[in-house]
């Protein structure tokens, strides 16, 4: 869980990391992330970054996010940090670059669901569209069976009635 | 019996006093009671061998109670309702029938008789000109057939509209049908108040004089009838039936008739039908169009089965289930049968479908 298999090397990963600084992890995964921050500066570095980083977030007030400037500007960072060196490994990645990519990911994550999210829901709006019409529809047609009973009940007057006036055999 | 027979016949003919004297009015020998044959009197009772005018009260489930003015002279009978300024009328006679308004304000001053187009579209107050229009349509006419599923019996009558009258009781042969009395004048033997019960006992079908007069009559009614039933409006009295690859033509989809109908019933209609709608609870239910109406007659009662296409959207189907109407939905096609027999026959005839 804590070994970079991308890069072939032992560091801990992003995800281990965060969770490790946000105090995520528990029991063995905890000890072992622990075990390897006594031994590893470059991922205690990245971890001290992290902690600083959210203790600032933490401490911030809630920014007014520009949702389009700042997936340019993350596609911006990444594009950077690919043409710096794609196959840079994690141990010379810098902590700020490996937060960029992380975050990076995150958004177009986020985007990708976005984009689900409202297929899904324009599915359910028509399906939904569907139903109602369809209740509609079957609540008149069950309003109209009705006036056809009743129409019956004319028609048998009719059946009444018409034997006085039209008997053909006066 | 035969002389009793014409000696009714012959008091038939005998005039009678006018309107308010009807009461007092002397009754001719009681030709009827008890000596003519149930079903020949219940014949002579459909069609009075005399003129009359009279104030008519009609009620069923659908309408509620209706009044209408009748007027019979020589062959033809005329049934008219008012409506602000007009007299909507039905007649019928010669074997035509039309349907059309007159103006209520006196000769001269109006033409007399309007017509409207035969017996189609209503022009006010829809189910009760409905029911208006459709005294004139011959359905159940067929004594041979109410021969067939009912018995004739007598019994004595009660006073209606001030005359003295005699029960003609039309009972069914087979259980779960209607039942129908009649109570016949016992001077005129012209038909006073018809009952009609289901087979439970409930009044499907009322239709009573109230007030009635063997006067002169209306000379400019029976000029407006005459000129409607000479008219290219009018339309010959006969039920329709129209071929079943014609009325599925029509209506769009294949019309099917049910394999099984109770004991005495024939198939006596088939014909594309506009339902107007009607202000629920809930605002206006739109008219149904694309029905296709099949009627079912034992010569009394009535079946009626309706089917129409539903649109897909809505389609959902469903099971006949027991009723005094069921309504269910197979492949597409919507249907509703209702009737006068019991629920049991209605359910079994639904599921021969």
């Amino acid at each position: 869980m804590v070994v970079c298999m991308k890069h072939e090397c032992s560091h801990l990963d992003d995800e281990s990391l965060g969770a490790y600084v946000d105090g995520e992890l528990h029991g063995p995964a905890q000890q072992a992330a622990a075990d390897h921050l006594r031994v590893c500066s470059a991922c205690r570095e990245a971890a001290a970054t992290l902690g600083a980083l959210g203790s600032a977030l933490r401490q911030a007030e809630a920014p007014t996010w520009d949702a389009e400037a700042m997936i340019a500007l993350v596609d911006a960072g990444i594009s950077a940090l690919e043409t710096e060196d794609g196959a840079m490994g994690c141990a010379q990645a810098t902590p700020l670059g490996r937060t960029v990519e992380r975050a990076s990911r995150a958004l177009r994550s986020r985007r990708r669901l976005a984009l689900r999210f409202a297929a899904a829901a324009a599915v359910a709006v028509l399906v939904f569209a569907f139903c109602v019409a369809g209740y509609v529809c079957r609540r008149e047609m069950a309003a109209q069976d009705k006036i056809l009973v009743d129409s019956h009940y004319v028609v048998r007057s009719g059946n009444a009635g018409a034997l006085l006036v039209s008997y053909p055999g006066r | 019996m035969l002389v009793l027979l014409i000696i009714g016949l012959v008091a038939c003919l005998v005039p009678v006093p006018a309107f308010g004297a009807a009461s007092a009015a002397p009754v001719a020998a009681p030709f009827v009671a008890f000596e003519l044959d149930p079903g020949k009197l219940y014949e002579l009772s459909m069609v009075p061998q005399c003129d009359y005018k009279a104030r008519v009260r009609m009620w069923n489930p659908s309408t509620g109670e209706v009044w209408v003015d009748a007027i019979r002279m020589g062959d033809i009978m005329i049934h008219s309702m008012p409506v602000p300024g007009h007299l909507v009328c039905v007649a019928v006679g010669y074997g035509m029938q039309a349907f059309y308004t007159t103006p209520t304000t006196p000769v001269g001053e109006a033409p007399a008789g309007q017509l409207s187009a035969g017996m189609g579209p209503v022009p006010v107050a829809a189910p009760r000109m409905q029911a208006l229009a459709l005294l004139a349509e011959p359905l159940g006419c067929d004594l041979a057939l109410l021969s067939e599923n009912y018995a004739f019996s007598l019994a004595p009558g009660a006073t209606v509209a001030g005359r003295e009258t005699v029960e003609v009781r039309v009972a069914p042969k087979r259980p779960g049908n209607v039942r129908r009395t009649v109570w016949v004048d016992c001077a005129v033997g012209a038909a006073l108040r018809i009952e009609d019960r289901d087979y439970r006992g409930s009044l499907i079908w009322l239709w009573e004089v109230d007030l009635i007069s063997f006067a002169a009559h209306d000379p400019r009614m029976m000029e407006a009838a005459r000129a409607a039933l000479s008219s290219p409006a009018a339309l010959p009295c006969a039920v329709q039936r129209m071929p079943l690859d014609e009325v599925s033509a029509r209506a769009g989809f294949r019309v099917t008739l049910p394999a099984w109908a109770p004991e005495g019933y024939q198939l006596v209609a088939v014909r594309p039908a506009r339902v107007p709608g009607a202000s629920g609870q809930r605002g206006k239910v739109s008219s149904v169009a694309g029905v296709v109406q099949l009627v079912y007659s034992d010569g009394l009662g009535a079946i009626s089965l309706y089917e129409r296409k539903a649109p897909w959207w809505a389609r959902r189907a469903s099971p006949p289930r027991l009723g005094q109407s069921i309504e269910w939905e197979h492949g597409g096609i919507r249907y509703v049968l209702v009737g006068d027999v019991d629920p049991e026959l209605l359910l079994k005839m639904a599921r021969s479908l």
